[in-house]
Parts: C-alpha cells; sequence; structure tokens
C-alpha cells in the first residue's frame, strides 16, 4: 500500500494550525493526523491539477 | 418455510383486518431479541412507542378510519434520526449527553403518519463517518448472512435489521455510500434518492452538501411505497410512475473507466450479469470519477469536521479515535483544498451531464469486494493491499457527490456473500431505477427474499 510522504512543512502549519483553531492535540495523536492530512492535501492536489483556478462553469442541466 | 412478509403485504394484512398491529409488532420484538441482540441491529429498542403505535393502527381500524398506506409496518431507524424523547446517539458516547429530542425528523414523521410502527433505533459508525459499523462505544453490527462478517455502514444496523427481517423498512443516511455500501453487503435494496429532495429536518448531519436520507426495503414495491410516504407523493401516482410509452426503452449503460478497475473480479461478472439481463450494450465512462472521489473526501472532512469542532475543542478524548484523528485533520484542511474540491464538483456534474445524454441509467458495482470480516484492517484488490474501511466506499463516492439517484440492487452472491449493484439515473428520476428494480426483481436476478423455517 503506497501512502504518499507528508509535504515539507507539514508538521509546522498543522501544528500552527491546531493552536489557531483552538485544538488541544495530544502528542500520541499527531502521526495519524498528519497521515489523514497529507492524503487529504494530495486529494486536493489531485483534483486542482484537474480544474485549475478557472471560473466555474454554468451549472448544467440533465435533459432526459 | 414461511416467508417473512415485506411491507406492503404486513400493511395490506392489518388493513384487511387478518393481522392487528398489535401482534405485527409483538412478532418484530420477538425476531428482535431472536436475532437482533446476536446482530447487534439496534442501539435502542423502543417496545412502549411500538406497542402503543400499534394500538393507535388497531383503534384507527376498529373505528373506521384509514390507518395509512404502511399501517402496522415495523420500521427502524438509523440513530441519527430523531425520535421525540430519546436522546439522538449518532452512534458516540459524546451525544449521549444532549438533551432528547423534541420531536421527530421530518422523515420518521411521514412514515409514522402513514401507520408504520418504530421499533427502535439502529447503530451505526460513530457520527457516520464509516463504512463498516465497528462501532467502539456499541459495537460492531453482524452481517446476517455471515455473523462473523460486517454488516457495512455507516447505517449498517438498519440494513442488517431489514435484511433479518426484524424490520420492512429502516431509514438510514448516505454521504458517500453509507445506504449503499451496507444494502449490497447485506443483500437488500437500498435507495439513495436525489439530493435534497427528503426532507432532512431532524436528521444530524455529518456533511451538510453531501448528506442524503436513504430507505432499506427488501421488495421494491416496499421502496415505491416509502419513497411516496417520504415525499408525500399522491397514493395514485406512485414513485415508478413518470416515464411515458412514448419515452421509448430505457437506455442502459455499464459505466466504465473507474467503476472497472480495483474490484473483485467476481463482482464485476455480477454486474455484467444484471447488464446483460437488463440489456445494456455500451461502456460509458464518466470522466474524473477517481478525481470525484478523492473531492468527496476532502469535502466530506473539511464539512465533518466542522458540525464537530466545539466537541473536537472540549472533549476530543471522547470521540472513538478513528473519527477524532480523521476530523481533526479536516478541521485543518486549508481553504483553498475544499474550494477546490467544490469547484470540481460542478465540473463533474456537466461531464455526467454530457454522459446522461447517451443513457437514462448507468450501472456499476456497489462494493469492491463481498464483506470482509470484523476487524479486518486490509483486504487484497488486483495484488495490491488496500484499508478496508474507505476503500469500501471506492464506487459509491463518486456518485453521491453529485446527488444522483441512485439504486443498490442485490446482484448474488460471491463467496457466499451479496454483493450488489449501482443503478444510477439523472435527478429526480428515481421511478426509472424502481421500474428496473421490479424487473430485477420479477426474475430473482439477486438475492432471494429472506425465508424462516
Amino acid at each position: 500500500m503506497t501512502q504518499p510522504s507528508s509535504p515539507q512543512g507539514l508538521d509546522d502549519y498543522a501544528h500552527s494550525g491546531a493552536g489557531l483553531a483552538g485544538l488541544t492535540i495530544e502528542d500520541s495523536w499527531w502521526p495519524e493526523i498528519v497521515r489523514h492530512l497529507t492524503v487529504l492535501i494530495e486529494q486536493a492536489r489531485l483534483v486542482e491539477h484537474h480544474v485549475g483556478s478557472r471560473e466555474l462553469v454554468p451549472a448544467p442541466s440533465f435533459k432526459p | 418455510m414461511t416467508q417473512i412478509a415485506d411491507a406492503t403485504e404486513t400493511a395490506a394484512a392489518v388493513r384487511a383486518g387478518s393481522l392487528s398491529a398489535s401482534d405485527a409488532v409483538e412478532r418484530a420484538l420477538t425476531l428482535q431479541f431472536e436475532r437482533g441482540v446476536e446482530l447487534n441491529c439496534f442501539s435502542e429498542i423502543l417496545g412502549g412507542e411500538a406497542r402503543a403505535d400499534a394500538r393507535a393502527v388497531d383503534e384507527a381500524i376498529r373505528a373506521g378510519r384509514d390507518p395509512g398506506r404502511l399501517a402496522g409496518v415495523p420500521i427502524a431507524v438509523k440513530d441519527l434520526f430523531d425520535v421525540r424523547g430519546v436522546v439522538t446517539r449518532s452512534g458516540s458516547k459524546i451525544d449521549l449527553d444532549r438533551p432528547a429530542a423534541s420531536q421527530d425528523a421530518a422523515a420518521l414523521k411521514r412514515l409514522r403518519e402513514a401507520g408504520a410502527t418504530l421499533i427502535g433505533t439502529t447503530v451505526m459508525d460513530e457520527y457516520a463517518y464509516g463504512f463498516t459499523t465497528e462501532n467502539t462505544h456499541y459495537g460492531p453490527v453482524r452481517n446476517p448472512h455471515n455473523t462473523e462478517r460486517i454488516a457495512g455502514g455507516s447505517s449498517g444496523g438498519s440494513a442488517a435489521a431489514v435484511a433479518a427481517g426484524i424490520v420492512a423498512l429502516a431509514l438510514g443516511s448516505d454521504t458517500n455510500g453509507s445506504v449503499r455500501v451496507p444494502a449490497a453487503l447485506c443483500g437488500v435494496l437500498g435507495l439513495k434518492p436525489t439530493y435534497g429532495s427528503i426532507s432532512r429536518r431532524g436528521l444530524h448531519l455529518f456533511a451538510a452538501s453531501l448528506d442524503h436520507v436513504g430507505l432499506f426495503a427488501r421488495s421494491v414495491r416496499d421502496l415505491v411505497t416509502g419513497l411516496d410516504v417520504l415525499r408525500g407523493d399522491r397514493e395514485d401516482a406512485p414513485a415508478t410512475t413518470g416515464r411515458d410509452a412514448d419515452d421509448g426503452p430505457i437506455r442502459i449503460g455499464v459505466a466504465g473507466g473507474h467503476f472497472r478497475n480495483g474490484a473483485n473480479p467476481e463482482v464485476l461478472d455480477r454486474v455484467d450479469a444484471i447488464a446483460a439481463r437488463l440489456g445494456a450494450t455500451r461502456e460509458v465512462e464518466l470522466p474524473g470519477a477517481t478525481e470525484a472521489r478523492a473531492a468527496a473526501m476532502v469535502i466530506t472532512a473539511a464539512e465533518g469536521a466542522q458540525l464537530h469542532l466545539d466537541d473536537l475543542r472540549a472533549r476530543p478524548g471522547d470521540f472513538d479515535p478513528m473519527t477524532r484523528d480523521r476530523f481533526l485533520a479536516g478541521a485543518l484542511v486549508p481553504a483553498s483544498a475544499y474550494l477546490a474540491a467544490q469547484r470540481f464538483r460542478r465540473w463533474f456534474r456537466s461531464e455526467a451531464a454530457r454522459a446522461f445524454e447517451r443513457v437514462d441509467v448507468l450501472l456499476a458495482p456497489s462494493v469492491p469486494f463481498p464483506a470482509p470480516r470484523i476487524g479486518q484492517r486490509e483486504e487484497h484488490v488486483d495484488g495490491e493491499a488496500v484499508l478496508t474501511q474507505p476503500y469500501l466506499g471506492v464506487f459509491t463516492q463518486p456518485l453521491s457527490f453529485i446527488g444522483l439517484p441512485v439504486l443498490n440492487a442485490p446482484a448474488g452472491l460471491v463467496d457466499g456473500l451479496p454483493v450488489g449493484v449501482q443503478l444510477v439515473a439523472r435527478p429526480s428520476e428515481e421511478h426509472v431505477l424502481l421500474q428496473l428494480g421490479q424487473i430485477l426483481e420479477a426474475d430473482r436476478s439477486g438475492i432471494l427474499p429472506l425465508e424462516r423455517g
């Protein structure tokens, strides 16, 4: 099973973000949280690559 | 062998006076004692309420009043729907501390007003964040077909209660597959209607832009009646109507690409057998389905975390650790990631609309493999190890992501365990799915009805 490696700086980002959000996270929880966050960021990159930042297309209608 | 009655047969017998609603409730409670305890379907049995509901139905019949289309039908609801006077646990320990609900959820209210009797609330994954219903606080729900296997999730208790014949209908919720996955693994029908078509008032949300109310049943006619009642449809225009003979034959395609990869080959064989039975002659790809699943996961994590932020701050240790860690990660997702996922959603919906110009219904597997063992963390697919829990949603997530109506129909057995096929239609075309469901049911292309000695 291949897991993406954490992007550089993710640990610092996650710790700062948790502090700003008022979250208290025990040391033992961090590895799993960072693993999940790494996967989510990788998923977001996959999606961004597909649509970029271009404007939204008009809402589609499903025609029978 | 006596076949267990479905909702339609039960309601007909109660309305005709050959069965009392009170007897139907006692039968359900007996079955719960015989099977439900072992399966761990229910988080709370509401025997008093069920008997009161039944007495009201029996009294209505004695008084010559219409007892409702679901007169005396035993039902269950996922413990995510408000039930008047009961604490909605949402599969958690934290929500046990909340006050009891002051009124029934809208969907439950409609079913009870139609004469259904509520047997109890069902076990689920904590806060609906899972596909297996292996709940740390309340235990796993066991699959009625093999009690060493999972029932699927997050609406596992509802699916198992219907599959075991304890209740005829059950409510669930579906965000990424939480009706379709357990329906497939338990061998029952599971309907996820069009997003927004059934009121979510009184449903405790998980991811607001993805949550749907869904329904489990053992027969298509029960789904038709259940959907009619939930939507407030007229009895003379049931949920299978809406398609004229002039509309021509239903054009059916098999979803390709993402939906043909990463599944047990026998599961795909079952989908192909259903396709052959329905005369599906073409493969149609939904471009970007893999990315759609990724986007659905980002949105789920971010939206779910926001709903639980207060508790994540105040009492993180009271969550199931798996739920907690995923929510905490979701709370840290950058806004740019969430917005990209929502932008992609608009694009993917356009691609799906384009695909549905060529077909009226698409077929896809509901699950990549039959029910894993309880506690099994990994499964092997195409020679690679995958994490069982998240991978169960591989084929359901891209479709709920854009709110299309989907019916899970039983598709036979793989290794002696049920699997399902997703029938997918355009928004608001549930009637097309139900018509195809009737065809499959008529020649028993899926699981045989439940029987007991």
